[in-house]
């Protein structure tokens, strides 16, 4: 999370007008989440790991690492889909039999897992795609452009920040730990996470009060402005984006048909 | 010069939004001397610092202790952070307890102490800190010199062989930096190594016996204190002043009134030169 913020601010691509890459990443999130096919999706995962890699430059690492957060839970999620518990008999690829029961794996389910797989880290690069190189704040102001309704946005930012602080926090108190011998044995790291989760939300707590009061001295009154980058929009980001949507919808339905 | 309890080679570091952190950077921290690192704001000290007890990892060159290559698996970084005690900057970065007595039970606790071996070290490390009062206070609830003490504290309860000091003096009240060195003194005395990195030119110029200059992520300067504040141009390069104490007793010297080549490090020791 704060990593991701980071590389909002500082990737290669942060000068491009935040309206194109929104544009750009819901568009394709779009076109991936209706296409029905794998083809699509792999197109869509190779083309936004390849923008973030080799035009905003985020080091091919940290995108993966960032990539495995939610792919970890998305396959936990494919497993109930992929085998099935039964007691008849079915054409399964795998299985195995106790007492009666049979657990299995069909090839329709399979198709079903891997198509999904596929599809979700699709939708997962398209959202990485805009977070990682568009701040919040931007996304913030394009969201109020776009008449979004203010308590939606602000609770939003609220939500952020929030997490923000709260991340912050216990990577602090990691390092903190860390410096002095924390997590250096088993039973230490257990010490360790206890003292971690108990102080987190108290120590958070208190670093966001101290952040209010120095918005408030700052004569804050509910609402945070700050002065936006200039952003120009470009005809040639936005013809080549038109360009690729394009491509993609035709491709998908292409794939479809035939 | 004694051995090395640590040293850089050729370290570079960059932070994750590319900005530059250090830039292969070589310096040698000599066993049991007093070293002092000067710099202005962002020259890369603190960044050196977590790179001494291994939170943080070079991207080119090589860390060592005890002239011991630092490799990052485990059990090396275990070993390296008992023995290298790293006293934070900002102390709200290092403190997370919910009382001054938790917080400092921690680091020797990660020793593997007994209970009773714990405690002795507490309360010892509260006493020369200054904080004995303080032990059930949540630690977010302290002033900021308090908060600092008590992260001293908790790095002096685990009695490393080496401590990196960030700043220890600032934010504290005048006695409380002059208990502060004092109790360094002693710690040197006993043979404990201490890296510092402080703004405080009179203070460095005073108690170190080795100096370094850094600016940019690298080392520009090196030497005894004596020598690198002679250097008037190099210290206004990085907005740093010459030491009160110096720049007086080379006046002084211009003028006859003193004999060259004495160097007083207080001003105890000017004024007597004076007299004499
Ligand atoms: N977490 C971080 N992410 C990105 N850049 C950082 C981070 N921490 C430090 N920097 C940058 O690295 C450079 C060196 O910072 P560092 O904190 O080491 O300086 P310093 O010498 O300790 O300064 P000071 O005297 O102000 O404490 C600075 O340019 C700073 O902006
Ligand atoms: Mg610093």
């Amino acid at each position: 999370m704060l990593i991701v913020d980071q590389y909002a601010y500082s990737n290669q691509l942060s000068s491009v007008h935040p309206v194109e890459k929104m544009i750009f990443s819901l568009t394709t999130l779009l076109i991936a989440l209706i296409s029905n096919s794998i083809i699509v999706s792999v197109v869509v995962i190779f083309v936004m790991s390849g923008l973030l890699v080799l035009k905003a430059k985020i080091p091919k690492l940290v995108f993966l690492k960032l990539l495995l957060v939610p792919l970890s839970f998305i396959i936990m999620g494919l497993i109930p889909i992929i085998i099935s518990v039964t007691t008849s008999k079915h054409d399964f690829i795998v299985q195995m039999s106790y007492w009666g029961l049979t657990l299995g794996i069909s090839s329709a389910n399979l198709i079903t897992a891997v198509e999904l797989l596929f599809r979700t880290t699709a939708s997962v690069c398209c959202l990485y795609f805009l977070a990682l190189t568009t701040p919040m704040i931007e996304i913030n102001s394009m969201l109020r452009k776009l008449k979004i309704p203010a308590v939606f946005i602000e609770f939003m930012n609220l939500v952020y920040r929030l997490l923000f602080i709260l991340l912050d926090t216990a990577h602090q108190i990691k390092v903190a730990q860390l410096s002095r011998g924390g997590y250096s044995s088993i039973k230490n790291t257990f010490t360790s996470l206890a003292y971690l989760g108990s102080n987190l939300l108290v120590k958070a707590y208190y670093r966001a009060k101290k952040l209010s009061l120095a918005l408030k001295a700052r004569g804050y009154k509910g609402k945070i402005e700050v002065l936006e980058r200039d952003h120009h929009l470009s005809k040639r980001n936005l013809s080549i984006i038109a360009v690729t949507e394009i491509v993609l919808v035709i491709f998908s339905i292409l794939v479809e048909v035939v | 010069m004694t051995e090395a309890i640590l040293a850089t080679k050729d370290i570079s570091f960059n932070y994750p939004d590319g900005t530059k952190g250090l830039d292969d950077l070589s310096l040698t921290i000599p066993q049991g001397e007093k070293v002092v690192i000067l710099g202005p704001n962002g020259a890369g000290k603190s960044t050196l610092f977590l790179h001494f007890n291994g939170i943080l990892e070079p991207e080119q060159g090589s860390v060592f202790f005890e002239g011991q290559r630092i490799s990052y698996d485990k059990q090396t970084l275990t070993n390296l952070r008992k023995k290298v005690g790293l006293i934070f900057q900002d102390p709200d970065e290092q403190l997370f307890s919910a009382s001054v007595y938790q917080e400092l039970s921690f680091g020797p606790l990660n020793l593997g102490l007994s209970k009773a071996k714990v405690k002795q070290r507490v309360i010892e490390a509260m006493k020369v800190t200054g904080i004995s009062e303080l032990e059930e206070k949540p630690t977010h609830l302290l002033s900021y010199g308090q908060k600092k003490r008590v992260a001293i504290a908790a790095v002096l309860a685990m009695k490393p062989k080496v401590i990196i000091f960030d700043e220890p003096t600032a934010w504290l009240d005048p006695q409380g930096a002059e208990e502060i060195i004092s109790f360094l003194e002693e710690l040197t005395a006993n043979g404990i190594t201490i890296v510092m990195a402080t703004h405080d030119v009179d203070l460095a110029y005073k108690w170190a016996d080795y100096v370094y200059i850094m600016n940019q992520g690298t080392k520009i300067a090196s030497g005894i204190p004596s020598d690198v504040f002679q250097n008037k141009s190099l210290l206004e390069k990085v907005s740093l002043v010459q030491p009160l104490v110096l720049e007086l007793y080379q006046q002084l010297q211009e003028q006859g009134v003193v004999k060259p080549n004495q160097y007083p490090k207080t001003k105890q020791e000017l004024l007597k030169l004076i007299k004499n």
